[in-house]
């Protein structure tokens, strides 16, 4: 299969099962909204790294918000409900609350709820206040610039973790671009989030080390710099390659996202994208390129 | 859509005791049944059909009643769910212990509206009696959960000892609003009387219009309470537009009552003052 000359690989992005919830901030204005989305999803690259895996899904406008103030949708994805519950109470704690003017919200109505502000209310030190708005309680942590308001639980679901896709470009430039425009083009899906550094990672992984104490190392099958030294998967003209990875709350959304971000990178200069996987035998979700883009 | 239409047709000489009247209490009753139903008349005792014509059916769970209806007590008490429309004058304890359901008036209400409410939601537009909310004399609680909404004024002891739920006085309120209040919320957007919030120990109590306090209020900040723009958002979402001056407006906060738990607020608006 080719697009605008690119080569789409006839292979498939294996992708996991995580939890994942969504949190809807809030904050007097856009500068102080976006303050706290970006150190709530901060270090939140890799699960084996960092707990957990966190992105913007999206910007909210004043009338899609609980409390009426700009917004943020952030999408936290972890490997068991007590995991996240416990990188949500951490990172809300950390993060949001210590960041001037935020509230944060529950933005995913499952019946099943993680205790988060139920939690976090014991800073107040006895002076936190519920407060009961039809059948939503929140509580009212007294803190230095007024109160910060948070939901009492948060809904969480199975979502999908490690979608992705490669892009094998002929120079570092033209596979930035690449990279970029797929980025831009996926931030319009709702239900996902790129977790890497602006959507990208330059540092893909293959399962294992020489090294013992090591459970992943560099992918050497696609580092340009040892082509020719290794089992290379880089056709000869491709001196670049960055990587984009998905998680979603939903497998459908996940695929829509892997189809709308392929499409964008197929630009000039990209000689062909393929995908990442373990031969299929670990993840639970396969997610063919070709059906995809069909 | 179906709706079982209850005319008064005699106007009770003594007060009319009828919590018989809800849709969940008559649900799955025939005409017969429903006229048949029994009520507390003065010390005797009478029957629905007495003193109501009855038309329609309950099949969609809505009851409409018509009529100048003050001397009759307990309409709507402990209902469950449903919808019930009133025209006309309503007297006393309508609503009260209701867990689930609507009720829409239009005209007065007497006191004890929603005394010992639990959920559900009710709503007056018009003026209202003593103790809207309110927990009945010797019990340690009045409302526990739901909304009144009282477009127009109320009188003393608005949501007296209530522990949950949400009252909003659009009009003018007698005194003692929110007095040994342990929890929820009041609002009064018209102007307020003596003595807020005596004796609250948790809960809010929202006042428009600058008015004296108790000296056992201390006065904490002037700011604006993100969580009162939930609550403006519920409103909307009820259908009950919310002054733009309110939802722009700094709140002063005082914490009270400091004669007992001295966890409940007052925030005064700012703007009205």
């Amino acid at each position: 299969m080719q697009i605008e000359g690119v080569k789409i690989k006839d292979t498939f992005a294996e992708a996991f099962s995580l939890y994942g919830t969504r949190l809807i901030i809030t904050a007097i204005n856009r500068k102080w909204v976006m303050e706290a989305a970006r150190s709530v999803t901060g270090f939140a690259t890799s699960i084996i790294g960092c707990g957990c895996e966190a992105g913007i899904e999206m910007e909210l406008a004043g009338e899609d918000t609980p409390d009426g103030r700009p917004g943020v949708a952030v999408l936290i994805f972890s490997v068991s409900p007590e995991e996240l519950e416990k990188q949500l109470v951490a990172r809300l704690g950390q993060a949001i609350m210590t960041c001037p003017t935020t509230a944060c919200y529950n933005g995913l109505p499952t019946e099943k709820r993680l205790e988060v502000g139920a939690k976090i209310r014991f800073f107040g030190d006895g002076w936190q206040a519920s407060k009961l708005v039809g059948e939503t309680r929140y509580w009212r942590i007294p803190v230095m610039d007024g109160e910060f308001v948070v939901e009492e639980g948060f809904g969480y679901c199975k979502g999908v973790g490690g979608g992705n896709f490669l892009i094998l470009a002929e120079s570092q430039e033209a596979g930035l671009e690449a990279a970029t425009c797929a980025v831009e083009a996926m931030g319009q899906v709702p239900g996902v989030i790129l977790p890497f550094p602006g959507g990208v990672v330059r540092s893909g992984s293959k399962v294992g080390s020489r090294y013992k104490f090591l459970t992943a190392s560099t992918n050497t099958p696609y580092c340009p710099t040892l082509a020719g030294r290794v089992a290379s998967e880089l056709p000869p003209n491709v001196n670049c390659v960055l990587e984009i990875v998905i998680d979603g709350l939903n497998l459908e959304a996940v695929e829509e996202a892997t189809r709308v971000g392929i499409r964008a990178a197929c630009r000039p200069g990209v000689v062909e994208i393929t995908a990442g996987n373990y031969g299929g035998k670990l993840g639970k979700y396969h997610i063919h390129l070709h059906k995809v883009m069909g | 859509m179906a709706t079982l239409h209850l005319q008064l047709k005699a106007q009770p000489e003594v007060p009319l005791e009828a919590d018989c009247l809800s849709p969940s209490a008559l649900a799955g009753k025939t005409l017969k049944e429903i006229a048949a139903q029994p009520l507390l008349y003065g010390n005797g005792r009478a029957q629905l059909g007495d003193f109501f014509s009855l038309s329609g059916s309950l099949a969609d769970g809505h009851l409409h009643l018509e009529g100048d209806l003050s001397r009759v007590k307990y309409i709507g008490a402990g209902m469950e769910g449903g919808l019930l429309t009133i025209d006309g004058t309503v007297g006393m304890h309508l609503g009260s212990g209701m867990a689930g359901g609507e009720i829409r008036v239009q005209g007065q209400v007497g006191d004890w509206l929603g005394a010992e409410m639990k959920g559900g939601l009710i709503w007056v537009e018009g003026k209202v009696g003593h103790l809207a909310g309110a927990g009945y004399r010797g019990e340690k609680m009045g409302m526990t959960g739901g909304t009144i909404i009282i477009k127009g004024s109320a009188g003393d002891e608005v949501g007296a000892r209530m522990r949950r739920g949400l009252i909003v006085v659009t009009g003018d309120c007698g005194d003692f609003p929110g007095v040994e209040m342990r929890a929820g919320t009041i609002m009064v957007w018209g102007k307020g009387a003596a003595r807020p919030g005596a004796n609250m120990r948790r809960g809010t109590l929202v006042l428009a219009h600058r008015q004296e306090l108790l000296p056992t209020f201390v006065y904490n900040c002037t700011y604006r309470p993100v969580f009162l723009h939930l609550i403006w958002r519920h409103l909307q979402e009820l259908g009950l537009a919310v002054p733009e001056h309110l939802r722009q407006a700094f709140y002063e906060r005082y914490l009270g009552d400091i004669n007992e738990v001295g966890k409940g607020e007052i925030l005064l608006c700012q703007s009205l003052s």
